[in-house]
């Protein structure tokens, strides 16, 4: 990874663990400021002490900040902290972007 | 200092380590077999160095409240938190348990001795003079022990011994068991985890009944060494080495302790400050596929290309992952997540890249776990989810092929 690569992933993480931090001070009123939230703070049990009601609303989260359908295969542990729920962010949007690189495109003719 | 629990490991031949000046197992068996059973089943050990103090009084949750950052307002009976006492330069003194308890609240302390705790008690009240006259006490306690119960069946054998409200008992809250012990369900390391608490008679009594109804869950003795490669997996608040680095709750991401919109803590103004100026380094998770030949121990150096931009903290081997594990404590513009450009260098010279990681490192066996459906010991449920969605889709099949096919299913299979 060369330093314009390392610079590019920062801002990517940078910016979606903010744009995380928000959604969830937003859809679940926590007292918090985005700055306040460290990015290994546990979502559930400790840490912001989310609930099941308030895992209803991650996925709503994912979905309308993010345009993520969570799917039945996908491994539930990206619901484990601030970091893993944007890793899981950031995967999700690079797999969909590599896959509609990959779409053929249409031809003219058709 | 002896008591019935201390000859009971005495009696066993075990040895016996120190902490908080207390003498209690270092281990039972080896690691390995420690680290399985706090894994796959339950492991139990002797937490007595805990430092334990009472205090009661009407204004004690406001005194408790200036003491430490979480919110102490937040907890009602049978209620407990976990939280941080930091100093008049909001440095992490502690990380404790509050736990509201009728008319009084406990204090559980790994890392302070009972006198401590008192001591940091009685001093506030005193620089608060007058504020705090209805203090009934603060007292240290140190003829009651701790037992911690932790894995992931840890919940069902103490149903076993104390009833089906086990079960059903919420994280950080606590019930009153038999011979006045107290049943709280808190740990650090991701695992169902339980914590009784009670005089030294009645909790050697306890440790005999778990051992006894344990056999069924495979359940192992553990002393305090297991500790090392769980907390290197589940990484949570340790003093040693880390706060030869730093102990701010802002670098070492433990704000979710902090409550920063109470009126006030001790400490509260000069953290503030610090995370309006941001911090200079924070500690991030590292992680390395497999198991390394070179070894990287605390004050390793961390390099970007050539440049020195941290220190490993900790470093170790999960097998449980397969991964090479630790954290750095490494310059806030390269502490992300999820980095490939770093590189760690031991001290003999031996280079090696590097990848930064969230933590926990763990995928903690637990969250398979649901008390209302899995049990260890009875066979007619499933041990976990993995096994619950095996037998749901065994059914499934059976029932799919019990199942005689429609009419037109039938002619249109003939057909083919």
């Amino acid at each position: 990874m060369d330093r314009a690569e390392l610079e590019a992933a920062i801002a990517e993480r940078k910016e979606t663990l903010l744009n995380v931090k928000r959604g969830l001070i937003e859809r679940l009123n926590l007292y918090h400021t985005p700055e306040q939230i460290d990015d290994d703070t546990p979502l559930f049990g400790s840490g912001l002490k989310l609930d099941s009601v308030d895992a209803t609303e991650l996925l709503v989260l994912l979905d309308k900040k993010f345009g993520i359908r969570v799917g039945e295969g996908d491994d539930p542990s990206y619901m484990r902290s601030v970091n893993t729920l944007t890793s899981f962010i950031i995967e999700k949007k690079r797999s969909d972007a590599s896959v509609n690189s990959s779409d053929p495109v249409p031809s003219l003719e058709q | 200092m002896s008591n019935l629990l201390f000859e009971l490991h005495q009696h066993n031949h075990v040895v016996m380590t120190q902490r908080n000046g207390i003498k209690i197992p270092a281990h039972y068996h080896t690691p390995e077999k420690e680290h399985r059973a706090v894994r796959q089943n339950i492991l139990l050990c002797d937490y007595s160095h805990f430092g334990k103090a009472k205090i009661s009084g009407e204004s004690a949750w406001e005194l408790l409240n200036i003491l430490v950052s979480g919110d102490v307002s937040s907890i009602r009976d049978e209620q407990a938190m976990y939280t941080l006492m930091l100093d008049d330069e909001g440095q992490i003194i502690t990380d404790l348990y509050i736990l509201c308890d009728e008319e009084s609240y406990l204090l559980f302390s790994e890392w302070m001795t009972s006198e401590a705790l008192c001591e940091r008690i009685t001093a506030l009240m005193a620089k608060r003079s007058g504020e705090f006259d209805d203090i009934e006490q603060i007292i240290p306690l140190n003829e009651q022990g701790l037992l911690h119960i932790e894995g992931p069946y840890s919940w069902e054998l103490l149903v076993e011994l104390y009833g089906m409200d086990v079960a059903g008992l919420p994280f950080q809250e606590h019930m009153h068991v038999f011979d006045e012990l107290i049943l709280l369900r808190a740990g650090k390391h991701g695992e169902f985890s339980y914590k009784l608490f009670g005089d030294y008679a009645s909790l050697a009594n306890a440790w005999q009944q778990l051992v006894e109804a344990g056999e069924k869950f495979d359940l192992c003795l553990g002393g305090l060494d297991y500790q090392q490669q769980v907390r290197l997996e589940n990484p949570c608040f340790t003093p040693t080495p880390l706060l030869s680095l730093s102990r701010c709750p802002i670098e070492l991401q433990l704000q979710w302790m902090v409550r920063y919109d109470k009126d006030e803590f001790i400490g509260m103004e000069a953290l503030k400050g610090r995370l309006d100026a941001g911090p200079d380094r924070r500690a991030i998770g590292m992680s390395i596929d497999g198991q390394i030949d070179v070894t990287l121990a605390f004050g390793d150096k961390v390099l970007l290309d050539d440049e020195v931009v941290g220190v490993v903290i900790e470093c170790g081997y999960s097998a449980d992952i397969d991964k090479t594990i630790g954290r750095l404590f490494i310059d806030s513009e390269f502490a992300w997540a999820a980095l490939y450009h770093l590189k760690a260098c031991s001290s003999s010279g031996d280079v090696i890249a590097l990848r930064t990681a969230a933590v926990p490192f763990a995928r903690n066996y637990s969250f398979l776990i649901n008390p209302a459906e899995h049990s260890y010991i009875d066979k007619r449920r499933p041990r976990d989810l993995m096994q619950q969605f095996e037998w749901q889709k065994e059914r499934e099949e059976a029932e799919k092929a019990a199942t005689p096919a429609a009419p037109g299913e039938m002619s249109s299979q003939g057909m083919k």
